[in-house]
């Protein structure tokens, strides 16, 4: 049955900050509503600062009406706690300190009680009849709900959330993007850059957590260089300009800098152990694929700088390989599922 | 909020809870309105109306549209178009209502397109209004509300002045009556105050000699009490009554890194320790079934090889505690949750009942008799009924350990022995104790037990019991 009125639920920090996901949810309003008569953004204020307010957060979806629709998408926790009988989640990520970043919490048994409890509720509010579907934004998110709290869900990559990226001659530098965390694991391609045999360079552009303890690792290393923080043109021109870009983090669930750099044409590295980005690369077709080990890296570097022509080939086939990918295709696949057995 | 208790209940009744929590009064679970949240609505396209009533304006004109018959030429074309013009006459005869009907429905379509366009802005126009309309409304109901609040406190403000001033006068007037009435009432006290010192002058002797005829019956009675002590059997039930003392700083603080890279250097390589504690396993397997959901404490985790061999069996709640910042991090690496606390002060803080096992590799060793007896009675106080404790410590039954690595480690404080360990078990509440020897050991100055000829065992023996009584050490600097 054609759907004319769609809500899509976005949750927004009570801080007010604007990142990744609200880019998304506007993008995702968007595509929709090329499709959809009415489509309404809902913004519920949740905060994650304690147990208590993440409950209070949940509340507030579980209570909230929005009956008026013929169907509802959900992205992430906790607005998947929303009631209508015609409910599909998107779902960005469950709370992750109570997943997979359990082991950042102070082990207290209270902890995991509170999993439990966590746990519990999840389970039941992504399952049928409470939703119909569970898709999700990469690989990563299902292998981990599945693995949590046995919830079966499908793979649904979305679209870029920006656009312009555009491809030059390549220079002769490594492109490094992203903020400078523990988890994005900068410091792999910097030691890196101490067993690279050719003149290749690396510029990593950024800021973080970590930058100093960075700095300090590549003092003796001069081809190593930090740009700081870069505007929207100046990191477009960086990826245009690269040899190829470098993208080695620690289980990242979707990794827009992979897809960034496949537009512009240029060949990716990364690790097996990096989730989601590995598993678009298929290793000498559209970038490479090693193990978290410097040395290993430092031979792809070389081959890059090396082998010129297949890096630019590379690079072609990367951007090939996610052409599929757009919000279109997102919406092309939700909204039959959205429509299916709509109750009247 | 009793989160164990809340996950076997059903949605409804968790968010119930939470509801009261949160101070929400309980209403029935009829959906919240969407005062707080903000909404962005898009309109329909009016375009794509437009595009589809083009075409029908065309059709007003009809009998414009002549057929090309390219086919058909001279005579036979004549004849065609003669047809046709006389067809297309008598349709516009009897067509002619339904084409007035048709341009009257196309001319009402447009005016209903107009009318919607309109009422779409009107609306945006509207609920821009609205809002602000709510905006003001709530300043005005905050104001109001502020007043009334301001009234009621001015008009009881008034109301307790006016009380005061009514008592004030009341009291005043029965001071006036008092004070004549008091002055004779003293004059009377005092007679009575001196009849009563002479009484209280007359019981004090008497009470002397009972204080005395009572202390020696104290004594006594101490006496017995302490001959009835040294019956009684010794229960170790409470070990709150030690106050945890400071702890040597040696394993934590500055000396942290200090202890790690001794360990690094002495202890043995994770694999290693890895390999000798799976040597538990079967005998923890055999007791639970499985390690899946039971809760299980490790006190003293250090580099985490106990929790790696706990995981790789099964276990999925598992806490490490430890003082030493450094092997945390490593236990956290490698996906382990572990809290940095003391793990006297950490056991005391859990509940009665409520962890299955509670492990601890070589750390009693390194506790005072005080603390080793509050760490028994604690864990016969958080365990589970059937909850298992174990406890690994160097073993002094080893002329060699005992001698010598058991003072390789400078935060030992002294050898536990096993009777000792079993018998403060036993009175700690465990019913089932079990005492033995584990990790043989298999070399001795690099050499297995069985490459040791019989002549080189006693040059051994000789060696230890001969073995010079003191040890010096000379550094030369650097």
């Amino acid at each position: 049955m054609k759907l004319h009125s769609l809500d899509i639920l976005a949750n927004v920090q009570s801080s007010g900050t604007v990142g990744g996901a609200e880019i998304f949810h506007k993008k995702l309003a968007e595509a929709f509503s090329r499709y959809v008569d009415c489509v309404d953004l809902v913004e519920v204020p949740c905060c994650e600062d304690s147990f208590d307010t993440i409950m209070e957060s949940y509340r507030r979806c579980y209570d909230l009406n929005v009956l008026k629709y013929d169907a509802v998408l959900s992205s992430k926790a906790p607005t998947f706690a929303v009631r209508h009988p015609n409910h599909v989640c998107y779902l960005m990520h469950t709370v992750r300190v109570f997943y997979d970043m359990f082991e950042e919490l102070n082990a207290h048994p209270v902890n995991f009680e509170r999993r439990q409890l966590l746990f519990r509720m999840d389970k039941e509010l992504l399952s049928p009849p409470r939703t119909k579907a569970v898709y999700t934004i990469g690989e990563e998110v299902p292998e981990r709900i599945r693995k949590y709290i046995g919830i079966e869900s499908t793979a649904l990559h979305p679209g870029m959330t920006d656009e312009g990226f555009y491809t030059a001659q390549a220079g002769d530098y490594i492109y490094l993007p992203g903020r400078l965390h523990r988890w994005k694991r900068v410091d792999l391609c910097i030691e890196a850059m101490g067993y690279v045999k050719t003149p290749v360079r690396l510029k990593i552009a950024g800021s973080g957590e970590q930058e100093q303890e960075l700095r300090a690792l590549s003092a003796n290393l001069p081809r190593v260089e930090f740009l700081g923080r870069v505007s929207d043109e100046e990191m477009k021109c960086l990826y245009a300009n690269a040899l190829a870009v470098a993208f080695t983090p620690l289980r990242e669930d979707y990794g827009y800098i992979l897809h960034e750099a496949f537009k512009s044409e240029k060949p990716v590295l990364t690790c097996t152990d990096s989730g989601e980005p590995a598993r678009f690369i298929r290793s000498g077709e559209n970038g490479f694929l090693c193990g978290p080990d410097p040395r290993e890296i430092a031979a792809r570097f070389d081959e890059f700088y090396l082998h010129r022509e297949k890096t630019a080939a590379m690079g072609r086939c990367g951007k090939k390989s996610i052409e599929s990918i757009t919000w279109d295709a997102v919406v092309e696949t939700l909204l039959p599922v959205l429509e299916e057995k709509l109750p009247r | 909020m009793d989160y164990k208790k809340l996950s076997s209940e059903s949605l409804d009744t968790i968010f119930r809870e939470i509801r009261i929590r949160n101070g929400k009064s309980d209403l029935p679970s009829s959906p919240e309105t969407e005062d707080q949240i903000r909404s962005v609505v898009t309109f329909p396209n009016l375009e794509e109306i437009d595009a589809d009533m083009a075409p029908a304006a065309v059709g007003t004109s009809i009998g414009m549209n002549r057929a090309e018959m390219r086919a058909k030429k001279g005579i036979s074309r004549f004849f065609a178009r003669l047809v046709e013009k006389l067809y297309l006459r008598i349709a516009e005869l009897t067509n002619r209502d339904v084409r007035t009907y048709n341009s009257a429905m196309l001319t009402a379509v447009t005016v209903v397109r107009n009318r919607v366009g309109t009422l779409f802005e009107n609306d945006a126009v509207l609920m821009e209004n609205d809002k602000l309309l709510e905006d003001r409304c709530g300043t005005i109901l905050a104001n109001q509300d502020d007043l009334r609040r301001e009234q009621m406190q001015n008009r009881s403000d008034l109301g307790d002045t006016a009380r005061d001033v009514f008592r004030l006068n009341l009291r005043q007037e029965k001071l006036e009556a008092a004070s004549s009435e008091n002055r004779e009432s003293i004059e009377a006290l005092h007679a009575q105050i001196r009849a009563l010192e002479e009484k209280l002058a007359q019981s004090e002797k008497a009470g002397a000699e009972a204080a005395a005829a009572m202390e020696k019956k104290l004594e006594s009675m101490h006496a017995q009490h302490q001959e009835d002590l040294s019956v009684l059997r010794w229960t170790n039930t409470s070990g709150q009554a030690a106050p945890a003392p400071e702890r040597p700083s040696v394993t934590s603080g500055p000396g942290a890194v200090f202890y790690h890279d001794f360990e690094e250097h002495f202890r043995g390589s994770q694999t290693d320790i890895r390999h000798r504690l799976e040597g538990y396993m079967p005998r923890v397997l055999e007791h639970f079934g499985t390690l899946s959901g039971k809760a299980i404490l490790d006190i003293g985790c250090g580099r985490g090889e106990m929790l790696d061999v706990l995981v790789s069996n099964g276990a999925d709640s598992v806490v490490g505690v430890d003082m030493n910042p450094v092997q945390l991090q490593i236990c956290r690496d490698k996906g382990h949750s572990v809290a940095e606390d003391d793990c006297l002060h950490y056991l005391a803080e859990l509940k009665d009942n409520s962890l299955d096992a509670i492990i601890g590799i070589q750390i009693i060793e390194h506790l005072s008799f005080e603390e080793l007896v509050q760490l028994f009675a604690e864990c016969g106080r958080v365990l589970k009924k059937n909850g298992m404790l174990l406890l690994e410590t160097p073993n002094c039954a080893n002329l060699i350990t005992a001698t010598r690595y058991f003072y390789l480690d400078p935060s030992h404080v002294r050898p536990v022995h096993p009777e000792l360990a079993g018998f403060l078990a036993q009175r700690s509440g465990f019913s089932y104790v079990d005492v033995f020897g584990m990790n043989p050991a298999e070399y001795y100055d690099g050499k297995s037990r069985n490459d040791i000829a019989a002549a080189e065992h006693s040059e051994l023996l000789d060696g230890l019991i001969f073995a010079p009584q003191d040890y010096a050490l000379i550094g030369i600097r650097a």
